[in-house]
């Protein structure tokens, strides 16, 4: 299992970026750790005072949570449809075959989601900055939507080399459109753990900041999951190769 | 060895076309596959390695070896790194193995290369060395010569008549059941 799960591993995110990964997860995963309820005063530094909008936030998490999705799709799908498994079906069980591929997957798409978190993060961080600057209101939905865009196209180029070096591209675009979209009026007090939780598993419109929305979309998606792999399991189990 | 492999009543529906094999036999070490395209070798190759689900009766097929004819591998691989990870699954192929099988399909000097930089040849051939490292007692060989040059065919033709176990090759290539003492079946 461990050795098929590293080979898995490695085939998606190439050989050479794997420690990049390795390490790009590592410091997210400290980072969302220190930036969690035990460290509030760490974290309200990074999103105290003027923060986002809850439109911009959207748009951006908005963005966020179905690029993770689009990328942990696309991995599903180069993970479980392909030619290259012949030789090991050879050599191991389906089922081995399919618990290592879920492994992977689960490994990388924790990562995806903490790195985009990573990434909200940092272009948090640097907000004052732009608001001391005084960049110019107004003109920001627009140009999102071509950041959006040509992140989305970029995105597609890097999936289909497989490389995680695509994180260089989408961090200068978010940078670009955090300096020029408009800039907030309302505050956003939500620890970043609650709030990046609830970008992922619920409508940061609907529910509100953490509390039982929190838990009971945790528990939706937990279900959901499980339902997921279980299908999924009897398919690879019962598939032609 | 002695047990024949036998089909009956195999059935397997596409989408649109249906593979129907009433009755097969096949006996012997080596087995050739024969037929036109479409008429079902790839189906029952994979089907007899357990790839594909089908109606009817297929025996004496356990843990067979499918060897196919359109290899793909994973491109973050050199040669060596893939042989080492396959035979790290498998737990029972020496380095000594590897090696002789790479001499053997003139593979030793691609070693350090990437998957992806292959040459279609030797995509073959590392596909044809992956499937005889696994000692299993039934290989079923798809089109094993596409994309050989003439020496890793004598190669491919002096190994299949050595090796021990049964073999089970589909092929179109005329030239190459000349060289072969098995046989032949027609679909």
């Amino acid at each position: 299992m461990k050795t098929l799960t590293a080979y898995f591993l490695k085939d998606c995110f190439g050989g050479k970026t794997i420690r990049l990964v390795l390490c790009l997860f590592l410091g997210g995963t400290m980072f969302f750790v220190l930036s969690s309820r035990p460290a509030d005063a760490f974290a309200t530094r990074i999103i105290d005072g003027e923060v986002y909008a809850r439109d911009y936030l959207f748009a951006s998490l908005y963005f966020l949570r179905f690029t993770s999705l689009f990328l942990i799709a696309t991995m599903a799908a180069g993970l479980f449809c392909d030619r290259r498994d012949h030789p090991l079906l050879a050599r191991t069980s389906r089922w081995r075959l399919f618990l290592s591929k879920s492994a992977t997957l689960v490994l990388s798409g924790s990562f995806f989601v903490l790195s985009m978190y990573f990434v909200l993060l940092f272009v948090y961080a640097l907000s004052p900055f732009r608001h001391a600057l005084g960049f110019p209101q107004g003109m920001g939905v627009a140009l999102l939507a071509h950041v959006v865009h040509a992140s989305l196209l970029s995105l597609l180029a890097a999936l289909t080399v497989k490389k995680a070096g695509i994180y260089l591209v989408i961090l200068p675009g978010y940078l670009l459109a955090d300096l020029l979209c408009d800039y907030p009026l309302e505050r956003a007090t939500t620890s970043p753990i609650t709030f990046i939780a609830n970008a992922f598993f619920a409508n940061i419109h609907q529910l509100p900041d953490g509390g039982f929305g929190f838990l009971a979309s945790c528990f939706f998606m937990v279900f959901f999951a499980s339902a997921l792999f279980v299908s999924a399991f009897a398919i690879h189990e019962r598939r032609d190769f | 060895m002695s047990c024949s492999i036998e089909v009956k009543g195999f059935k397997k529906r596409y989408r649109k076309t249906v593979v129907e094999i009433d009755d097969l036999r096949m006996e012997g070490r080596l087995s050739l596959l024969l037929g036109e395209n479409g008429s079902g070798k790839t189906t029952l190759l994979k089907a007899m390695a357990g790839l594909l689900r089908h109606e009817g009766r297929i025996t004496n097929t356990e843990g067979a070896v499918y060897v196919g004819s359109d290899p793909a591998f994973p491109s973050a691989f050199t040669v060596a790194e893939y042989f080492r990870f396959l035979s790290s699954l498998s737990g029972n192929v020496s380095e000594e193995r590897i090696q002789g099988y790479l001499e053997t399909f003139s593979l030793a000097d691609e070693t350090h290369k990437s998957m992806a930089e292959l040459s279609k040849g030797n995509r073959q051939k590392v596909n044809l060395v992956q499937g005889f490292l696994e000692e299993k007692n039934l290989h079923l060989l798809d089109e094993p010569l596409s994309g050989l040059d003439k020496k890793a065919r004598r190669a491919l033709a002096d190994h299949l008549s050595a090796r021990e176990g049964r073999i089970v090759v589909a092929t179109h290539e005329l030239s190459f059941l000349a060289r072969l003492s098995a046989r032949r079946y027609r679909l």
